[in-house]
């Protein structure tokens, strides 16, 4: 009995305890895409008017590094979006002064649902909006060729204004035509755990005729010490095609 | 043969009874001081009248006119040596597991007697204390009580209460990744189910669900499972049934103790440890454990993980005082599990997100129970403390460097418990009255609770008469008036009957009354995030419930064959179900009500036991659920589901090699959910589970072994289906079991007086 309770013992330890990381790593591949980051801040202070919510919003021109404006929650610098019709709200997807930009990467009023036993619930979300005082017009392709990280990135620095024009995308001017979807979000977990659908290519046609595909690459969902929400997106300039000209 | 069976009050039979079957172990000898020597003896023999066969390893207990206790257990042959002095005056009880206890008074036994032990089959000499003042012998408990013993729970290499429950009737166990294993019983979810331990509330509900595979089993005497309202008694959530799970205890030794080891192939390892020591009539028991599971990933490619590792560390310290008339005690216990879940690559840059989730429970309870005359009293209390937090680190697999995050409390839930029980005889053998206080408060702390506290409190009277209108017919009409904080409470009320049509038919009913008000995680939990919310409803409307239930038992015993049959039936139905939906086109979850729920049901079970060798079990039930939310979507009928469960256990008796099997098949199930205006239907597929293992135990009972299969049909996950406007929308895997895995559990005991 004591070979037993032996053998036992050993087998115990033996078949535990056998993960390793470090074959998890992962060396990516550079493209050579444009990219651009906006850090929506999170607010993790109990105490602030603004806990829980993104509070800093960013401007971009696509082909600019530098923002072209950033807005801050609760400051005259913020700019209230709203896709809800209400009294407080009435401008519907409201205008800004400010100018001369193609994306907000900003916390803005999503939708309102009736919902039994609560009552109007209103639904917020962060997202990118685009300047619908540009004339910009988006479309979206999702990618389903693959799961696979790498070749989905592959796909989209391949991506060419021929093979664009294969898909046959509707095309949108509606402020939120990016909005939310690039992103989606598991509250099961604390903190809420948010996967980049970086299969979601985007295609932006300019008013003057230039069209950009731009993905989302990165949502830094991390709160770690400096409480930063850094969503990046990648994008190129596509060429025209021989046909176009 | 003559018992004093007949001549002993109740009480001191039920004392008796649970003395026994506390006894685990096989060593015993004299008790205490000595004063007179035991120098006379008298040689019995016991024997199994079914098969002539020597009863070996039967526990005698020797009660001398003195007080003084001698302890004895039967050889090989069943011979044993009743050891006395003076005058050959006492009381001696016989007891084995399998067998029915018996009494029998000294002077009646006459030297080299032999003595025949009825065997018990079914255990229905089994003694259960849920809602009861004296240990009552199962069989005459006015509620339905089902008991599963601390064999069973050995024999299903169970570690904790989820894997028991099963294989179990009128049970349905659910995995949730996060939330655990919860439970459904009689149509009821597990909000309705109350789960105690030592008549102590488990406090820590996520969802309205106790995570039971966080209730350990290796230091557990027997569950006791209460199909039917005991509302009036235990309050809010003991509607559809209770759960109460005892913990052993150490009466007799001077010194007991346990280590048990157990590995099971899916890279479960768990090792437990308990040592009791008795000082007189006082006893200190410290017992402990730690459990390691290694996770199970179906699919390498991606980083998530089917089923999470996990590990747990536990630990209790106990005191007890017990003397016939008194007992008092203390218990402090400690239980923290640690679960670790992997993202999955979240974006273009391979980055992850891993987290460890943390659940601490600190639990301290005190009792008393005082007897004197025809009265008793017995009090419980308890402070309980739950906490759940969270930390982990995110990085990038390009690198692999880890940035670690803060780690957050996102739940601290405290309860404090009392409840006192005076029991009292008022017509002895015809009235009886049992009359309580039942106090809790419930506080409910964290970031995300609105105003970061909450506290609920509920206090209640309760009256309990039991009228035993002839020998064998009695009513028990109850009631319980209740203050809530933040309801008003209705008068709670229940009428249980039983009849014992003749010895072998017996017949039980029960009429409740049943009140849930929400608890504090559904009125005000609030979790908001960027672009989603969980948002506790303050406008929540408390659960008001009917229950009732009947069943009928027969017994036929013929030579050494034994039988019995059980049918029951239920209703309930409750007006403003508390559930969760999802809220449209959002991430965000709310509570709200259901305006009216029913649940009906029936099960069959049959039972056959070949002299106590050979017991078989076979059971039907069917479930049926209906709600305005089925109703708004068309299904203005009752959704049935079917479940069919069956068991085998052989039992060798001469090698003491111990064979199971337990079957379950759970039905499909139908189910409709709201996800903001519009309702889906879900379906979930039927699944089978199959248990085996065989037992064998070495040195007397010292060590016991157990090899066995779980899972054998390898049954991990079921589809559910959603149909929106009975159109398919979508499903995905419900898990139910990491599959089919094999298990070895040691078990050595040491006892010495």
């Amino acid at each position: 009995m004591k070979k037993v309770l032996f053998a036992f013992a050993v087998a115990s330890l033996g078949l535990g305890f056998t993960s390793c990381d470090d074959d998890e790593k992962i060396t990516p591949i550079d493209y050579g895409m444009k990219t651009f980051e906006a850090d929506y801040m999170y607010d993790t202070d109990e105490e602030s008017a603004y806990y829980g919510n993104h509070t800093q919003q960013t401007f971009m021109k696509l082909g600019e590094e530098e923002a072209v404006h950033m807005g801050v929650m609760g400051d005259d610098s913020w700019t209230d979006f709203s896709m809800v019709a209400d009294p407080e709200h009435e401008d519907y997807n409201i205008s800004t002064n400010i100018t001369g930009w193609d994306l907000a990467f900003t916390h803005y009023t999503a939708m309102q649902v009736e919902y039994p036993g609560y009552g109007l619930y209103t639904v917020t979300a962060s997202g990118v909006l685009i300047n619908t005082e540009e004339g910009i017009e988006v479309g979206v392709y999702d990618y389903t060729d693959s799961e696979d990280i790498t070749t989905i990135s592959s796909a989209f620095a391949d991506m060419t204004l021929a093979d664009v024009e294969t898909y046959n995308l509707e095309y949108s001017s509606d402020i939120a035509t990016i909005g939310y979807g690039w992103k989606t979000v598991d509250t099961s977990v604390t903190p809420a755990l948010y996967t980049v659908n970086s299969n979601k290519f985007y295609i932006l046609k300019m008013n003057n005729g230039d069209v950009y595909k731009l993905r989302f690459v990165s949502f830094q969902t991390f709160n770690g010490a400096d409480q930063s929400r850094i969503a990046e997106c990648e994008y190129a300039l596509m060429e025209p095609t021989e046909a176009a000209e | 043969m003559k018992t004093i069976l007949d001549t002993m009050s109740f009480k001191s039979r039920a004392y008796w009874v649970l003395i026994f079957f506390s006894v685990t172990s096989v060593v015993f000898a004299q008790a205490d001081v000595d004063p007179n020597p035991l120098t006379n003896q008298c040689l019995i023999q016991l024997i199994d009248p079914a098969d002539k066969e020597p009863l070996v390893g039967a526990h005698i207990c020797v009660e001398l006119a003195d007080g003084r206790r001698v302890y004895e257990v039967s050889d090989t042959e069943g011979k044993v040596k009743l050891l006395y002095s003076g005058e050959k005056v006492g009381t001696v009880a016989i007891s084995s597991i399998g067998y029915v206890t018996t009494y029998m008074q000294l002077n009646e036994i006459e030297d080299g007697a032999i003595i025949p032990v009825k065997a018990d089959v079914f255990n229905i000499n089994q003694v259960v204390v849920t809602g009861t003042s004296e240990p009552t012998p199962v069989d005459s408990s006015i509620y339905k009580v089902k008991v599963i013993g601390e064999e069973k729970i050995r024999q299903s290499g169970s570690v904790n209460l989820a894997e028991i429950l099963l294989t179990e009737a009128n049970i349905r166990i659910e995995s949730d990744m996060m939330l655990g294993s919860q439970i459904e019983m009689l149509g009821m979810s597990g909000s309705n189910v109350k789960v105690m331990i030592d008549g102590v509330p488990v406090v820590g509900r996520l969802n309205g669900n106790i995570d039971l595979s966080q209730i350990n089993m290796s230091n557990v005497k027997q569950i006791e499972v209460i199909e039917g309202p005991m509302s009036v008694i235990y309050g809010s959530n003991a509607l559809a049934g209770t759960i109460n799970i005892i913990t052993k205890k150490n009466n007799y030794h001077d010194v007991s103790a346990q280590v048990d080891a157990f590995v099971e192939s899916v890279g479960r390892y768990s090792g437990n440890g308990s040592v009791s020591k008795r000082l007189g009539n006082s006893s200190v028991n410290l017992d402990g454990g730690y459990e390691y599971f290694s996770g199970v990933d179906y699919d390498e490619s991606s980083r998530l993980m089917d089923w999470r590792p996990k590990k747990i560390y536990r630990g209790n310290a106990n005191y007890q005082y017990q003397t016939d008339h008194l007992s008092f005690g203390g218990k402090v216990g400690y239980y923290s599990d640690q679960l670790f879940v992997q993202s999955d690559i979240l974006d273009a840059k391979y980055n992850v997100s891993d987290s460890y989730y943390y659940t601490d429970r600190l639990d301290f309870a005190a009792n008393l129970a005082h007897k004197w005359g025809n009265s008793s009293i017995d009090v419980v209390a308890g402070y309980n403390l739950y906490e759940r937090s969270s930390d982990g680190y995110s990085m990038s697999l390009t690198d692999l460097e880890k940035t670690w995050r803060e780690k957050v409390i996102s739940q601290e839930a405290s309860q404090f418990m009392t409840r006192a029980i005076y029991s009292t005889a008022l017509i002895p053998g015809k009235l009886s009255l049992q009359s309580g206080v039942d106090i809790s408060s419930e506080t409910f702390e964290g970031p995300r609770v609105v105003d970061q506290k909450q506290q609920l409190g509920d206090y209640a009277l309760f009256l309990n008469m039991n009228f035993a209108i002839t020998p064998s017919f009695e009513v028990q009409p109850g009631i319980r008036f209740a203050y809530n904080t933040k309801y008003d409470a209705p008068v709670v009320y229940s009428l249980n009957t039983k009849w014992n049509i003749r010895s072998d038919l017996s017949w039980r009913a029960s009429f409740a009354r049943g009140f849930r008000a929400p608890e504090l995680k559904e009125l005000f939990y609030e979790f908001i995030d960027s672009n989603h919310e969980i948002y506790g409803n303050s406008d929540l409307e408390a659960e008001s419930s009917y229950n009732v239930n009947t069943s009928f038992d027969y017994k036929l015993q013929h030579d050494i064959h034994n039988w019995r049959f059980n049918v029951a039936a239920y209703y309930n139905t409750v007006d403003n179900l508390i559930a969760l939906a999802s809220v449209a086109d959002s991430d965000g979850w709310q509570y709200y009500n259901i305006s009216e729920y029913q649940s009906t049901g029936t099960n069959i079970d049959v039972n056959y036991g070949f002299k106590n060798n050979l017991q078989l079990r076979l059971g039907y039930g069917l479930t049926g659920r209906q709600s305005s939310v089925s109703e708004e979507s068309g299904y203005d009928e009752f959704n049935f589901s079917h479940d069919l469960f069956a068991g085998l256990k052989w039992k060798e008796r001469k090698s003491s090699v111990t064979l199971a099997i337990d079957y379950k098949y759970t039905g499909e199930i139908q189910d409709f959910q709201l996800s903001g205006d519009v309702i889906t239907e879900v379906r979930q597929e039927a699944y089978q589970i199959m248990n085996a293992s065989a037992s064998k135990s070495f040195f007397k009972n010292k060590l016991q072994t157990t090899l066995g299969v779980k899972n054998i049909l390898d049954v991990t996950s079921v589809n559910r289906t959603n149909y929106v406007g009975g159109a398919h929308s979508g499903g995905s895997g419900t898990p139910i079991s990491y599959g089919r895995s094999f298990f070895i559990n040691l078990i050595y005991k040491f006892n010495k007086l």
